[in-house]
């Protein structure tokens, strides 16, 4: 019995070990990507994940698990299309990001839409959602209908566990903006389509929650060079 | 230009005369084609937006779960209903409404009110049916798809008679119907039966359609010109003259008795001198001459 008890808690350690690590990465993600968190939320301790998101008998309470961030000046800087005489103060395509937890084994097409509708309905542009289990095709599907008012990225937990962007192997991403895209392709006299590509899907792509269209600049250290930087088109 | 002798007259088609022949004849609005190409975009969208309701809806299936109806028994609206959606799917549609359904929790066959079956311990391949003819190496995913083999065996049944053509180019066509699997024999007859009944009434409105066929076909041939959709009457003028026949006179019985002799008739002759046949007359003959003598 003792021991019953004693594998339980050592599973429900684990399960929460794994959920506060993918906590911190989202954290770290949203971060990343230029939205406004404050500091003791990205660099949680375990200790204090653990009285805040742990129901009496020791489990993660995953539906407890959720935030929402506003983007930085910056990052609304960033992403503003240029004005133009017709638009002298355009809009930046971003806002307000919303990342929930679920600890359903699957995600259907009706817990999709729920959660895009609600994403939408609350004036999310982005709906972050964190999963242990697998989305079907027909939840996937919902994900593009809802494009045109809330963008819906979904990870799985367990490849959230470490953070990819701080592997010694992973050179440091930075995101273009418009302007900077610009500027790059005239310094360089190129058309977008002769820049290198990186798909969407691509893993730190993802990370940053890049868009089709946009150049991200790679900087490698280099042993020649000291440093190296090669850009990317998003496809 | 053409006039003056030295110069050589291009053989193009004048070009001005050209456009604007066209432009006059038919200049399609712009928007009205934009709009009517937009129109068919929406209509395609819209199907496919009722698949996918249809999907979310097919994932809770069946509606009544009560004792008497289970998968191969299902209750008749909720067999209307599923028969009704699934004329729409292509057999990717239905692939997603298996996986949705396994998703809930259910059996991938939608008419099945059971939990789709968890196969214990861990693996990728599972063997099925050991020691026996039929013996396979089967991925687990694929039978934690059903609650058993007869669910699989019903929702394949349904995923064959699929068809692979877009949905909007169906949704019009009433003839297309699905079938569930029936498992008494007695129900597969009558299913039989009725498919029977389907082709033929199929060959007889093929029939009719070829022989409309011909007859327009026909009528072309003849010169009628089919004008305005009707047929025109032909002002032929007929007058029947009729032929005297002279009858071949009808054949009378011999009087002489002498035709069972006869062969295509042809009456066999014998001829006297031959010695077969003058030897009784002969001998007779001799008989009659020697008092003579």
């Amino acid at each position: 019995m003792a021991d019953i008890e004693n594998l339980n808690s050592e599973a429900n350690e684990r399960s929460i070990v794994k959920a506060w690590r993918a906590w911190r990465t989202a954290h770290e993600m949203v971060q990343d990507r230029g939205y406004e968190l404050a500091e003791e939320e990205v660099k949680i301790s375990l200790d204090a994940f653990r009285t805040q998101y742990t129901s009496i008998d020791g489990t993660v309470a995953r539906e407890r698990m959720k935030f929402s961030a506003r983007p930085s000046p910056e990052m609304l800087k960033k992403y503003a299309p240029p004005a133009t005489p017709s638009n002298p103060d355009p809009q930046p395509d971003v806002g307000t990001i919303w990342v929930e937890f679920n600890d359903d084994t699957s995600v259907g097409a009706e817990a999709m839409r729920k959660f895009a509708k609600f994403c939408s309905h609350e004036h999310y542009r982005t709906g972050m959602l964190i999963l242990s289990g697998n989305v079907s095709s027909a939840a996937k599907k919902e994900i593009s209908k809802f494009a045109q008012w809330t963008t819906i990225e979904w990870f799985l937990e367990e490849d959230l566990l470490i953070n990819i962007t701080h592997h010694e192997l992973v050179p440091r991403h930075v995101i273009l903006s418009r302007d900077e895209k610009t500027a790059l392709l005239k310094r360089y006299r190129l058309k977008e389509t002769q820049l290198p590509r990186i798909l969407q899907r691509d893993p730190v792509a993802k990370y940053f929650g890049m868009r089709r269209g946009q150049v991200v600049k790679i900087i490698r250290s280099s042993e020649t060079a000291g440093r190296y930087a090669s850009y990317r088109l998003c496809v | 230009m053409s006039k003056q002798p030295g110069k050589p007259k291009g053989i193009l088609k004048n070009k001005s005369a050209l456009p604007s022949k066209s432009t006059e004849q038919h200049t399609p609005d712009p928007r009205e084609v934009a709009i009517r190409h937009a129109q068919i975009i929406h209509s395609r969208r819209e199907v496919e937006d009722q698949i996918s309701e249809s999907i979310i809806e097919l994932s809770k299936f069946p509606n009544t779960r009560d004792s008497p109806y289970n998968a191969s028994n299902p209750a008749p609206a909720d067999a209307e209903s599923f028969k009704d959606r699934v004329r729409l799917y292509q057999p990717s549609d239905y692939d997603d409404l298996i996986e949705e359904r396994n998703a809930n929790g259910l059996c991938g066959y939608t008419l099945c009110p059971n939990p789709r079956s968890r196969i214990a311990g861990g693996g990728t391949f599972k063997l099925v049916n050991f020691g026996r003819k039929d013996f396979n190496i089967v991925p687990t995913r694929e039978l934690e798809k059903w609650c058993s083999q007869k669910c699989a065996k019903r929702a394949m049944y349904i995923k064959v008679q699929l068809n692979e053509t877009a949905a909007w180019e169906r949704a019009g066509i009433a003839s297309i119907h699905i079938d569930l699997f029936e498992d008494d024999i007695d129900a597969t007859t009558g299913d039989a039966t009725k498919q029977r009944e389907k082709e033929v009434e199929n060959l007889e409105i093929e029939a009719l359609e070829k022989t409309a066929q011909n007859a327009r076909d026909l009528a072309l041939e003849r010169g009628d010109s089919a004008e305005n959709g009707k047929m025109p009457k032909r002002s032929i003028k007929l007058t029947i003259r009729e032929k005297t026949v002279n009858a071949p006179a009808a054949p009378s019985l011999d009087t002489d008795g002498q035709t069972h002799l006869v062969t295509e008739g042809y009456k066999t002759t014998f001829d006297p001198k031959s010695e077969t046949v003058s030897q009784k007359n002969k001998s007779t003959d001799v008989k009659e001459t020697t008092p003579k003598e």
